[in-house]
């Protein structure tokens, strides 16, 4: 009897202990259920919670969990903080799991967490298809679409009843189709409201910091920026974006091109590795080095592009800052590793905003935008990680601005992360909506 | 294809059991050369030629075992194929034949899932494929594309990152010629890890975080400057991916993925690039 009684971790905030204990005493009942939430509720924190949880309680033997592949580490990861091994299900395990269990059998029971793209594969799915799930979980089900959606679905439906699918939406208030009929839908976009006048949101502040390029680098911009006009096509946006981040992914993105023998790229190139001075850089080494002094570490840095985070990192590190990385190319223990490694050490992480996705940064003092993400979700996701519930100490973002805005890109994502801001703050929206589908 | 004769069921590789060596599966035997999922397909001995073609054609294959029941009859090829049409007399149109008129002559080689694949090598050369069996049946056929890019996997960050150690020792000693030089680049980035003992006199002494350790002072970059290229900021960041990727490979941490490989093969080319510029000049290491 007392395995039967449903355990509530002190970690879980309300709302997501509302979720769990519904969920699991309405579980038999085989209901489909839908949760909407906006960024930085901790809707994965609470999920992960809630399958340990049924699983403790025996009411599940086998769980598969569908996500994005960005995802999947993360996931497992959320499975370790409540000390249960998730079994990866990638190429590697899938082939094991084929050697060592009978075609007749079934896999041992468990959690396994899965890509969508892998586990959608004909020859996987062939093989998922034959187990008995007592429960598959579907993360970011509205990012779902085409053909695709009907393999998800087909999926899904062979979870034996007492069945539950969660669609996890992040902001879309429609249910999307691949939930199919029938959904209870658990909607936390409505205390989306007292998140805004709570403690946790007023205790994050925002500053705009300016910059001055050196004029190496101000030519190079504006040369880049005409170049780019003159490309058809999404290529040149990528050049201005990874120009507008750092010089390491300008470089990097037309040292690429001039190898195909671009002679304009070519010489934007020589005109790159001649920049001594990036006053960028020295803006945030100023920040971080500032935060140190205050002792309000641990700091994060955000950035898109790989090549910035080692540019970004290297520089840091030989400034003496305790220079800690994450990246999506990292295995799911490292990221385990570094991010308890930032919170008892602090130090700072300097880290890609793929890899950072579904972590809780709600303990970081001081938060550094080195570049900022084209789309305003992509920003939404990255303020999701420390505008959390479980905020116990201030936090300063900053957002750097070039003073002589000497691409107007850079101008228009910083307009761009502002009204992702005012839209969350003023009108109560989510930034999903506002975006071109 | 032609309605009579049906194919033999098509079999996906991972679908098949293959050998449990739990304990011995990071040796390199045959079946870590099989692609993943890679699908086997049989036909029938009746077949005709021509729809044997299209289907090969189709699939991108250049060969297709020719099965009966469990039996392996042998290796239906483009190669079988002309060289028998270049004998036939008749006036018989070729592609309506059954493909069991059109086998390679020679023997058909098998292998299991845990053979040693270097003992197939001769066999690939003369015949281009070899037969995967599992306990039961058929597993696979395995060409010498197959093992070439396995290879190819297997090796190619090793040798990525073996060009750039060397290339970055042969710009160190290009940019250090004078007696001395060397020794206080040494000096200036590395005394503080050293401490108490004796500094390293020969580049070829030093570890690969030294090789950056020296690149990275400030104090020697004015030195490095011309046989580099670029700025000290922009190489710290390019030789940092390197160093933590040189580190997941030689202790065989992971697999590296293809974002990695390319990663790898940026700094390759920026140092080859900075080499040529070198030769260019007519400079000697």
């Amino acid at each position: 009897m007392s395995e039967r009684q449903t355990r509530i971790d002190p970690r879980l905030a309300p709302h997501q202990a509302a979720f769990l204990r519904r969920v699991v005493s309405e579980f038999e009942r085989g209901k489909r259920l839908q949760l909407l939430s906006p960024v930085g509720f901790g809707k994965s924190f609470a999920i992960s919670a809630t399958v340990v949880e049924l699983l403790r309680q025996g009411l599940v033997q086998r769980v598969l969990l569908l996500t994005p592949a960005v995802l999947a580490a993360q996931w497992k990861l959320l499975a370790e903080q409540w000390d249960h091994a998730a079994v990866a299900l990638d190429a590697p395990t899938f082939r094991l799991l084929q050697q060592d269990v009978q075609p007749d059998e079934s896999w041992p029971p468990g959690w396994y967490v899965a890509s969508i793209y892998f586990a959608t594969r004909e020859d996987v799915r062939a093989v998922l298809e034959r187990q008995p799930w007592d429960l598959v979980v579907v993360d970011e089900a509205h990012r779902i679409t085409g053909q695709r959606e009907a393999l998800v679905v087909a999926l899904a439906s062979m979870a034996r009843s007492p069945a539950m699918f969660f669609a996890l939406a992040t902001g879309d208030r429609d249910v999307p189709s691949v939930a199919g009929r029938n959904v209870e839908v658990f909607d936390w976009t409505q205390i989306a409201e007292e998140r805004r006048s709570s403690r946790d949101e007023a205790r994050v502040e925002r500053h705009r910091v300016t910059y001055q390029r050196t004029e190496q680098e101000r030519e190079l911009l504006t040369r880049v920026e005409s170049h780019a006009q003159s490309i058809v096509g999404a290529a040149g946006i990528q050049l201005i974006q990874r120009a507008a981040s750092s010089l390491a992914a300008l470089d990097d993105a037309l040292f690429q091109v001039a190898a195909l023998g671009n002679e304009h790229a070519e010489e934007l190139l020589r005109l790159a590795e001649r920049v001594e001075r990036d006053g960028k850089l020295d803006a945030v080494a100023s920040l971080v080095a500032g935060a140190r002094e205050r002792q309000t570490l641990p700091v994060v840095v955000f950035t898109e592009y790989l090549q910035t985070l080692d540019y970004v990192s290297a520089a840091l590190e030989d400034r003496g800052e305790r220079c800690l990385r994450l990246h999506g190319g990292m295995q799911s223990d490292e990221h385990l590793a570094v991010l308890a490694d930032l919170r008892t050490r602090g130090g700072v992480l300097v880290a890609t905003s793929a890899a950072t996705q579904g972590a809780s940064l709600n303990f970081v003092r001081v938060v550094v935008h080195y570049d900022l993400p084209a789309r305003p979700s992509a920003f939404a996701q990255r303020e999701g990680r420390y505008v959390r519930f479980g905020r116990t100490e201030p936090c300063t973002v900053y957002l750097l601005e070039d003073e002589d805005r000497t691409l107007a890109m850079e101008e228009l994502m910083l307009r761009m992360a502002d009204k992702a801001h005012s839209i969350e703050a003023e009108l109560g929206l989510d930034v999903d909506e506002f975006e071109d589908p | 294809m032609g309605g009579i004769v049906k194919l033999i069921p098509i079999t996906a590789l991972s679908d098949k059991p293959r050998e449990a060596a739990r304990f011995s599966s990071f040796f390199h035997m045959v079946n870590r050369l099989l692609p993943d999922g890679q699908i086997v397909l049989a036909i029938p001995p009746e077949m005709p030629a021509g729809d044997a073609l299209k289907l090969m054609k189709e699939k991108g294959y250049s060969q297709l075992p020719v099965r009966a029941g469990q039996t392996v009859l042998g290796l239906f090829t483009y190669r079988a194929f002309a060289l028998e049409v270049a004998q036939m007399a008749g006036k018989e149109d070729p592609t309506k034949l059954p493909v069991e008129e059109f086998l390679e002559h020679e023997k058909v080689t098998y292998a299991r899932l845990q053979d040693e694949f270097r003992s197939l090598i001769e066999a690939l050369d003369a015949r281009d494929a070899v037969v995967v069996s599992g306990p039961d049946d058929l597993v696979a056929i395995l060409t010498p594309m197959d093992v070439l890019r396995y290879l190819y996997t297997v090796a190619n960050a090793f040798v990525l990152i073996e060009e750039i150690e060397l290339s970055l020792r042969t710009l160190i000693l290009a940019a250090v010629k004078e007696s001395g030089q060397l020794a206080a680049c040494i000096k200036n980035a590395l005394s503080d890890r050293y401490k108490e003992r004796s500094l390293p006199g020969r580049l070829e002494d030093l570890t690969f975080d030294e090789y950056v350790a020296l690149l990275r002072d400030g104090r020697n970059w004015d030195q490095f400057k011309a046989a580099f290229g670029g700025t000290r900021d922009l190489w710290r960041g390019r030789l940092e991916r390197v160093r933590e990727l040189r580190n997941d490979v030689f202790h065989f941490r992971r697999e590296l993925s293809v974002d990695d490989h390319q990663a790898l093969a940026a700094v390759r080319d920026r140092l080859l690039r900075s080499c040529r510029t070198l030769d260019a000049v007519g400079d000697t290491p």
